[in-house]
């Protein structure tokens, strides 16, 4: 016995004399900023920055892909013919000060510091600047190509970067408008690629958008648009609603988060920029259709906002995967309506709206919502403690529903953190009255089921419950009064939080 | 059809040849790279089993060598060795390299195979890249090569021998990977001021991205 108390204790001291043994932490390079907005004949400033996560830096070497439709590396004016790439001066040996390959897709550039007391570190080391020249309209992303074709080396010849991250641009004409129904129009502002809205009043609703952000859009693919953003009130709740939102550009579909500054304001942007993700999936009409990427400015009626405050767009990265390298897809609530309405509710009146005729409807075994005018607004919603929200997931809500043949009132699909409603994602189709002309000869009572896909990570929403909520929203002067929404079944997923 | 007791028989005789056969073992020298300039490190090998002193020449270019040096390898630490570099009446080196390794007081190497000796050379600056430059050992002569064992006894018959080369890379080809890469320009860096210097850092940028292929 006294033997093996022994030989536990020996085995006790070796566990204690490797346990504070740690992995080494791998370095990142990054763009920072890692993005912006710029326009046709711009020109782009990307720095190159590197954390060392503590290594000392004797060399570094990148290799960065770029579309060559859309961006070129710059000529330097004072040395005409050779690419306009400022290597630190921390990085005097210059091996190679920017080789941009025969088809201009691949940049290198290799410098290192002189000699071994020279090595740097730290957590935002400037190694270059390349300056690019904006040539055409569209999202144009930098990517740092991985190790061995990017490294940056210690001592040993040992690459200490294990993380690269690219930048993405986007190129094109933003828009300002907002002036509808009264609101005042927010002061623009767009300088250095950031753009940034300013409200006059408390009753100031504009946006800025991108046309054809999104080219030409594929089935079964998740796109995450990634906005930078920040404001200048050091008191979250202070900072104005804003969006974060894509359109199809036949408007067939819509997908935004808007984010409030209830309460706390936690998820609102301070003086420090915040990241948003706006996940969206284009889902039949609006396959194939070039979609608008906006950023919008709600200060409007919330008593906390204050009147003159302004919102920024840093920078907007988008990204997309195809759905099925999303990894497993684990199923967290499947509602089904078949044999009744379960635990679901519905919204009721709403103010000034007139409610929807809300039934679970026995032939449908759906959940419906039949609209007699065009001022109808309500909802079905799901019992909005039923889920603990996870903010390390994404959200996949699938929708099975129905609207009327040649009816097709707006269809709304919501998740947010409930009670507290920082963070709203909505998915929505059709989004304008293009697809509410009234038609004729259509009987309501002819449904077509599809299945619709909304997409949320909820980061910063403090509410500790996922609610959903299904909308109707029929409030279109053109529209067919008579309308209807059936919804048969509501399935709420998660999927890890996916890398691009 | 071989029977079963047929097929034993026959697996005998076989493991009997075997047990009695003596295979040659192999002295042999290694092929290393070495950019111009460097000094390159050229291992003699083989079994160390039995081995109590060994005796060999190298043959090697002076051209594009130069300047060799033994050391002890692995498997005969706390031996002694000593070596020769033949030169002719005007002191230029001719191209022959005569080293021994040897036990005092008098054992077997160690009993395993590896490293007996290692030979240093300097690349000559003027070395052709990309060119093997070709090491041999010469055994014409038991003065040029002869190994003993513990009993005084030569075993030399034992051995047949490997000859080697020196693959003369690039300059810049710092580690002697046979490119120059980031890692040579990590070399350069981490050594810039004491063994690197600005002639170092012109052949690595001469030479950037080639390799040799031997």
């Amino acid at each position: 016995m006294s033997k093996i108390l022994k030989a536990f204790g020996i085995l006790s001291m070796v566990l204690l004399m490797t346990a504070p043994v740690a992995w080494a932490q791998l370095g990142t390079i990054s763009f920072i900023p890692p993005g912006g907005s710029y326009k046709v004949g711009d020109k782009i400033a990307a720095p190159i920055v590197m954390n060392t996560a503590g290594d000392k830096v004797l060399t570094v070497q990148v290799t960065l892909n770029i579309d060559p439709t859309i961006l070129e590396v710059a000529d330097d004016p004072d040395n005409p013919g050779s690419p306009l790439i400022a290597i630190d001066s921390k990085f005097p040996l210059v091996v190679d000060a920017g080789t941009i390959s025969v088809d201009k897709k691949t940049i290198t550039i290799v410098a290192g510091v002189l000699g071994p007391t020279k090595a740097v570190s730290g957590t935002a080391v400037h190694f270059a600047t390349i300056t690019f020249n904006a040539l055409a309209n569209g999202t144009a992303k930098v990517t740092i190509k991985p190790a061995p074709d990017t490294q940056a080396q210690k001592s040993g010849s040992v690459n200490i970067l294990g993380f690269f991250n690219s930048a993405s641009y986007t190129i094109g004409t933003w828009k300002l408008t907002g002036k509808v129904n009264g609101f005042d129009l927010p002061v623009e502002n767009f300088a250095g690629g950031i753009l940034s809205l300013q409200s006059t009043s408390s009753n100031t609703f504009g946006f800025w958008y991108l046309d054809d952000a999104v080219v030409s859009p594929t089935a079964n693919t998740l796109y995450r648009a990634r906005y930078a953003i920040k404001s200048d009130q050091t008191y979250l709740p202070n900072v104005p609603t804003f969006r974060a939102r894509y359109n199809a550009a036949n408007f067939a579909q819509g997908d935004f988060i808007q984010v409030n500054s209830n309460d706390t304001g936690d998820a609102s942007p301070g003086t420090t920029e915040k990241i948003y993700d706006l996940y969206f999936c284009p889902q039949y009409d609006a396959v194939g259709v070039n979609g608008t990427l906006s950023f919008d400015m709600i200060n409007i009626g919330n008593p906390t906002d204050v009147t003159i405050a302004t919102l920024s767009l840093d920078y907007l990265q988008l990204d997309k995967k195809a759905i099925t390298d999303l990894g497993t897809l684990s199923v967290i609530n499947s509602y089904i309506f078949s044999a009744g309405q379960g635990t679901w509710s519905n919204s009721g009146t709403l103010g000034t709206f007139t409610p929807p005729n809300y039934t679970w409807d026995v032939t449908e075994g759906a959940l419906t919502l039949e609209s007699t005018n065009t001022n109808t607004f309500g909802y079905w919603q799901n019992k909005q403690d039923d889920v603990a929200i996870d903010h390390n997931v994404l959200y996949q809500l699938r929708v099975k529903a129905a609207s009327a043949a040649g009816g097709q009132p707006t269809m709304r699909a919501r998740m947010y953190d409930h009670p507290t409603n920082h963070v709203n994602s909505s998915f929505q189709t059709p989004v304008w009255k293009t697809y509410e002309q009234p038609v004729t000869s259509m009987a309501i009572s002819q449904l077509t089921y599809h299945d619709y896909f909304a997409y949320f990570h909820n980061k910063e929403g403090v509410g500790p419950s996922l609610g959903i909520a299904i909308d109707m929203i029929n409030l279109d002067a053109s529209a067919p009064a008579a309308a209807k929404i059936a919804i048969s079944e509501v399935e709420l997923s998660t999927f890890a939080i996916p890398t691009f | 059809m071989i029977q079963k007791g047929n097929c034993m028989r026959l697996l005998s005789v076989l493991l009997m040849l075997l047990a009695t056969t003596t295979f040659a073992q192999v002295i042999s020298l290694s092929n290393p790279m070495g950019a111009p300039g460097s000094t390159v490190n050229v291992d003699l090998g083989g079994p160390g089993k039995d081995i109590a002193g060994i005796n060999f020449a190298v043959g090697y270019d002076p051209a594009v060598l130069s300047n060799p040096q033994v050391s002890l390898g692995d498997l005969t630490q706390g031996c002694k060795s000593d070596y020769n570099v033949l030169k002719d009446a005007g002191l230029n080196e001719t191209g022959e390299l005569r080293g021994m390794v040897y036990s005092d007081p008098v054992q077997s190497f160690t009993d395993a195979t590896g490293v007996i000796a290692t030979i240093s050379f300097k690349v000559a600056t003027s070395a052709t890249s990309c060119t093997p430059s070709n090491l041999q050992i010469l055994k014409s002569t038991s003065v040029q090569f002869g190994i003993s064992n513990t009993a005084g006894v030569s075993i030399t018959s034992n051995y047949t021998t490997q000859d080697g080369s020196v693959k003369v890379t690039l300059r810049g080809d710092f580690n002697n990977g046979g490119n120059v890469d980031l890692s040579d320009f990590t070399n350069l860096v981490e050594g810039w001021g004491t063994i690197y210097q600005l002639s170092d850092f012109t052949g690595l940028v001469e030479n950037w991205q080639q390799s040799c292929t031997f």
